[in-house]
């Protein structure tokens, strides 16, 4: 169900904003039919949410497009005009580059880049918040970026793990674990991955799949006589969108 | 140096900075005193760091088969890591004195290399492959503090450290964790700082706290005491999440003081039926009561067995009612 300022929302009018079979649509639909009541203070509240999880699956599939490498920490690249690479293989922010027009050249050019796959949901998330945020205003709360996958986390990408969900949606970030992975290739010891709807997931070194297919992905990178599938698990990992719906009217 | 005081100069060119200083002065020797190059490099003494610099001379000169087996082992395991090409072994290696080999090879590349941790990319990654393989398929304890010693010096020269933190915590042993709680003491603040974000899933540890380190360390001494025997390997990494928690105690298991399987959570002992119906209810009580009641049980299973299966044979109600007098 959802509550818009304690009132129950129909769903309809929710959704004749937007295309029919579009992503927002979708999340709709879930929201509505849930057990879990999801409150919001205000309309524009609900709209953000929705408006943010599209252009994540949307920025998802661009990131996809944009032929970004899949590579260990060790062998991280990026493009130096905009981004240092760190002794560990992250990349940090170049003193003096904008952090709008950085984060964009990782999709422009994202054949100079190559890292690994919870490096790339960081990624994608800055990505949808361009698409949201104006220049100014991203800039400004992204001043200082560093993208090692979840470690030094801006506070302001409001990125949370949760250990279960009543409901998955659209724009979640979900993990794929696999405990008998080969310990020659530790980065293969799970799978982030973007659900982009119906029953896909963007994996960055896996692709664009279903959950069968990145499951088998990650079968194919476990030790000799391994006897454990690797499988998805029920945490979810979501930004608040609350904080960032206020954070837009800046 | 080894036992008997020997000195190898291989190990001490290496610590004096230049390679090339050392590839020259292995040539000369090869040159004039073959055999005594060769057992330089065999000796027991020698360091892992100056075997990996010598490793392109090795080859070049076609003294691999001249090696001893330790050193066939490692530069065969070099060459795996960096090519990616493996090594198709004689059904005679495939034995258990080689397994064994292996192992002691490992466990002399981690613990004779670990000095020159952060010499390049290729040497740090063949560290962490050792460090793996000694955890995860070895199952070798030994090696723990070494491998905590690196993860935090490299911390403190931003190097590459999530693979050896993943690899610490595969040991699956919650008492290993004392290892990253003595840093909490430590006068380095990027100790500090790692040490809690590593036990950030204990609660009570926090850098912005105004509870002293010192007090802090003694709290995660405490908590491993107490719950290493109800705690499971959940196996979280910073692949996965920038908060990992690697264990998280069964909190069923501590009610009834069963110990639990490390990796399932599962209690080692099978249940009785009495058992069984106490935690019917005791699963549908909230979090904070269960933790209450676990602890309770736990406290009073250690002080006093006999008291504890009295009240362990109380209404649950009655077992509540009597811990929360217990903790005021």
């Amino acid at each position: 169900m959802i509550r818009v300022s304690g009132s129950v929302i129909d769903p309809k009018y929710m959704k004749s904003n937007y295309p029919s079979n579009s992503i927002e649509s979708k999340i709709v639909d879930i929201l509505y039919s849930s057990n879990e009541v999801y409150e919001y203070d205000t309309l524009d509240q609900l709209k953000f949410e929705l408006n943010l999880r599209a252009n994540i699956v949307n920025s998802s599939k661009e990131l996809y497009r944009s032929h970004i490498k899949f590579k260990t920490f060790r062998k991280s690249i990026c493009n130096p005009n905009y981004w240092d690479r760190a002794d560990n293989g992250g990349f940090i922010l170049r003193e003096g580059i904008k952090s709008y027009n950085a984060i964009k050249d990782i999709y422009v050019n994202g054949v100079k880049y190559g890292t690994e796959c919870a490096t790339a949901m960081v990624i994608v998330y800055y990505g949808a918040l361009l698409n949201i945020f104006s220049e100014t205003l991203f800039n400004e709360l992204f001043s200082k970026i560093q993208l090692m996958n979840w470690h030094n986390l801006d506070k302001n990408l409001a990125i949370k793990n949760y250990e279960n969900a009543k409901d998955y949606l659209p724009g979640d970030c979900r993990y794929f674990k696999n405990p008998d992975v080969n310990p020659i290739t530790p980065e293969w010891q799970g799978e982030n991955a973007i659900d982009l709807g119906n029953k896909i997931y963007y994996g960055h070194g896996i692709g664009i799949k279903t959950e069968t297919e990145i499951i088998n992905a990650l079968n194919k990178k476990r030790k000799n006589g391994a006897t454990e599938s690797a499988y998805l698990l029920n945490s979810v990992t979501r930004q608040n969108y609350k904080f960032l719906a206020n954070k837009s009217k800046q | 140096m080894n036992t008997l005081g020997f000195i190898n100069p291989l190990n001490n060119i290496v610590h004096s900075g230049d390679t090339n200083v050392l590839i020259d002065y292995f040539h000369e020797l090869l040159k004039h005193d073959r055999k005594k190059a060769l057992s330089l490099i065999d000796d027991e003494s020698l360091q892992f760091c100056s075997l990996f610099l010598l490793k392109g001379e090795i080859y070049q000169l076609n003294l691999f088969n001249d090696l001893n087996q330790r050193n066939k082992t490692a530069l065969t395991i070099i060459n795996e890591l960096t090519t990616g090409n493996k090594n198709e072994l004689a059904f005679d290696d495939l034995s258990l004195n080689y397994i064994q080999i292996v192992y002691s090879t490992l466990k002399w590349i981690l613990e004779t290399g670990a000095v020159d941790d952060g010499l390049n990319n290729e040497y740090d990654k063949i560290l962490d492959m050792a460090a793996i393989f000694l955890i995860k398929v070895y199952r070798d304890k030994t090696v723990l503090s070494c491998i905590s010693d690196m993860i935090f010096k490299r911390n403190m020269r931003d190097l590459y450290f999530h693979d050896l933190i993943w690899a610490f915590f595969e040991i699956r042993d919650v008492e290993s964790l004392v290892f990253i709680a003595k840093r909490l003491k430590s006068t380095q603040q990027k100790d500090v700082e790692l040490a809690c974000i590593l036990l950030n899933f204990l609660p009570g540890i926090d850098i912005n706290s105004k509870v002293k380190m010192e007090d802090q360390y003694l709290y995660v001494v405490k908590w491993i005491e107490e719950n290493s025997s109800f705690s499971f390997f959940r196996g979280e990494s910073f692949n996965q999440t920038s908060n990992p928690i690697p264990y998280e105690v069964a909190w069923e298991a501590k009610y009834l003081c069963k110990k639990v399987y490390i990796d399932t959570g599962k209690t080692i002992d099978e249940l009785n039926i009495y058992e069984c119906e106490l935690l019917d209810q005791f699963n549908k009580l909230n979090y904070h009561t269960k933790k209450l009641l676990s602890n309770y049980s736990y406290r009073l299973h250690r002080k006093n067995i006999y008291w504890w299966n009295v009240w362990i044979n109380y209404p649950i109600t009655e077992q509540i009612r009597i811990s929360i007098i217990g903790e005021l």
